[in-house]
């Protein structure tokens, strides 16, 4: 798969993700939007494996930095593509408050796990792959480790509230 | 991989732990599933969050302080509880056993002597006087009450016609010395306590040796301390080894006394006739006449001196005597007599005086009577004390 496939399938999924949440033309926008940033910065990706996380990380931002100013404004279909800032990277206090908060539900929510769970997550934490976590497990298969981490990130999202952050 | 497992890498996805192969299949899938592309946009702020190091960190301490399992929270208060009570059940076999600790331990039981009284000297005299007829003590009393304030002495009966054949006169029975001396008390107050034991004069007692206060020279007399009053509880070595020979005085009347001992009474004749024992410290008129009744413990012979104005000495009366026989001789207004018993017949007369003897010397003043006694072991053969009347 070539880059300008990649990018045409990112540019469908990305639209198709924000219509859901904003209006289809201000999707469209910014979808044309992070492939102008990862033509114009990232133009050496070429595998989706690392355009995809990279594409999905400038769209969260631009959807957030979207709805901030949307609030700001009182409209949501008043601002510009244009007026949207690029994705600012760095930690802004909003941020800082709404991680912290995070993380005290995830603390919390860790908390609830069951003891197979809970060492999952912190194998994961520690850095240990699927692969690693089953011989550290003793387990047979590594499908039993993938259906285990997957029940147990179900539960943790479940206890989260159905999402990891509140927006 | 299959397409439905595909979604199972999600989780790998957040903790950045997938491996390149589980990569490219996750999001290749993810460019061809919007599903799979969801739930990876929903999936990035967890992503992002443990990216963190310091959230990372935190989160693994968490989890790594895992709950207890359920066996564990329970012997989890019994972690604390068992120590605890291990503690209390100390305290309390701590608070039970002290008293128990305070009993002291015997280790040594020193027990306490048992104190006795001391066992009373049994005095061989009073067996034989209980047996005995009392004296006319009666007869003293009655005298006594008809001549009240005028003379307060005693009145002695005249002495009876066969002296030496009647029986020696026994000591004085205990009542009747009790009554005799509270007799004596109450009709001579002045003389208190010292009415059962007058010391003679400094002058006489120096005469005689100075020995007064050491002996009691009735209790020589009678060859043993006195039985009534028991005034001596501890005696001395001397009557301790006197006292078997007094038990055999006591036993048999006739039996001689180890210390030659002499009573003697200055007897004064009244205007009625009657003769009345006086006090030897008594002052006395310078006319009155007065005989001297002597008495021994033992046979002998006694001799009676008088000291002239010229400072020599008249012998007024030599004879052999009996035991307690009473013996007088009339000493007229003498100022001073000598008195000397012994034991053999003297081949010539006494020289008198003397170097002082070993002897005592004790006025009894129930009796009204003096006794001399000697306390030398052993005894001697010779008894001799001078006699030293006040007269105006």
């Amino acid at each position: 798969m070539t880059r300008e496939e990649v990018l045409a399938q990112l540019r469908e999924r990305i639209v198709r993700f924000a219509a859901s949440h904003i209006a289809r033309e201000t999707a469209e926008d910014l979808a044309q939007e992070v492939l102008m940033l990862l033509h114009e910065k990232y133009a050496h990706l070429e595998r989706p494996e690392d355009l995809v996380p990279l594409s999905l990380q400038i769209a969260r931002f631009k959807m957030m930095s979207w709805r901030r100013k949307a609030v700001r404004h009182g409209e949501y279909s008043q601002v510009s593509l244009e007026e949207l800032p690029l994705p600012d990277l760095g930690a802004s206090p909003a941020d800082a408050v709404e991680r912290k908060e995070m993380m005290e539900r995830l603390e919390t929510a860790l908390a609830q796990l069951g003891e197979r769970c809970r060492e999952l997550f912190r194998l994961k934490l520690e850095g240990k792959t699927f692969p690693e976590i089953q011989k550290i497990l003793g387990v047979g298969a590594i499908n039993t480790i993938y259906t285990w981490d997957h029940r147990c990130r179900k539960h943790l999202l479940e206890l989260m509230g159905g999402r990891w952050d509140k927006r | 991989m299959k397409r439905e497992d595909i979604d199972k890498l999600l989780g790998g996805y957040a903790t950045g732990t997938l491996t390149p192969e589980e990569r490219q299949a996750l999001f290749a899938s993810a460019l061809e599933d919007q599903q799979l592309f969801d739930a990876l946009v929903r999936e990035e702020p967890l992503r992002e969050l443990l990216q963190d190091p310091i959230a990372k960190a935190r989160l693994l301490a968490g989890l790594e302080r895992t709950p207890a399992p359920w066996y564990r929270r329970w012997l989890r208060p019994a972690a604390w509880a068992i120590p605890v009570a291990a503690m209390a059940a100390v305290v309390v076999a701590l608070i039970v056993e002290r008293p128990a600790s305070r009993q002291p331990v015997t280790i040594a039981e020193v027990r306490q002597l048992r104190r006795e009284t001391p066992a009373p000297i049994p005095s061989p005299l009073s067996q034989t006087l209980d047996k005995r007829a009392l004296p006319p003590l009666p007869q003293l009393a009655k005298t006594q009450t008809e001549d009240t304030a005028a003379v307060p002495v005693p009145v002695i009966p005249p002495p009876p016609a066969a002296a030496p054949a009647a029986p020696p006169a026994p000591p004085p029975a205990a009542e009747q010395v009790q009554v005799a001396a509270s007799f004596g008390l109450a009709q001579q107050g002045q003389q208190g306590e010292a009415g059962l034991r007058v010391q003679p004069a400094a002058g006489l007692a120096g005469a005689i040796g100075g020995q007064a206060s050491g002996q009691d020279a009735r209790a020589l007399f009678f060859g043993a301390p006195g039985p009534v009053f028991q005034l001596n509880v501890v005696d001395s070595e001397k009557k301790r080894l006197a006292r078997p020979q007094a038990a055999q005085l006591a036993g048999t009347t006739t039996a001689p006394a180890t210390h030659p001992g002499v009573r003697y009474r200055l007897l004064k004749k009244r205007a009625d006739g009657e003769s009345a024992a006086v006090d030897p410290n008594q002052l006395l008129e310078g006319t009155d006449d007065l005989v001297l009744r002597l008495e021994t413990n033992e046979p002998g012979y006694i001799s009676v001196y008088e000291r002239r104005p010229d400072g020599s000495w008249q012998q007024l009366a030599s004879r052999a005597t009996e035991r307690l026989a009473i013996d007088d001789t009339p000493v007229g207004d003498a100022r001073e007599l000598f008195v000397v018993f012994t034991r053999q017949t003297q081949p010539a007369p006494y020289p008198v005086p003397e170097i002082p003897l070993d002897q005592v010397q004790s006025f009894y003043s129930p009796e009204q009577a003096t006794y001399v006694a000697a306390t030398k072991i052993p005894p001697p053969q010779i008894l001799a004390f001078p006699i030293t009347l006040r007269r105006r």
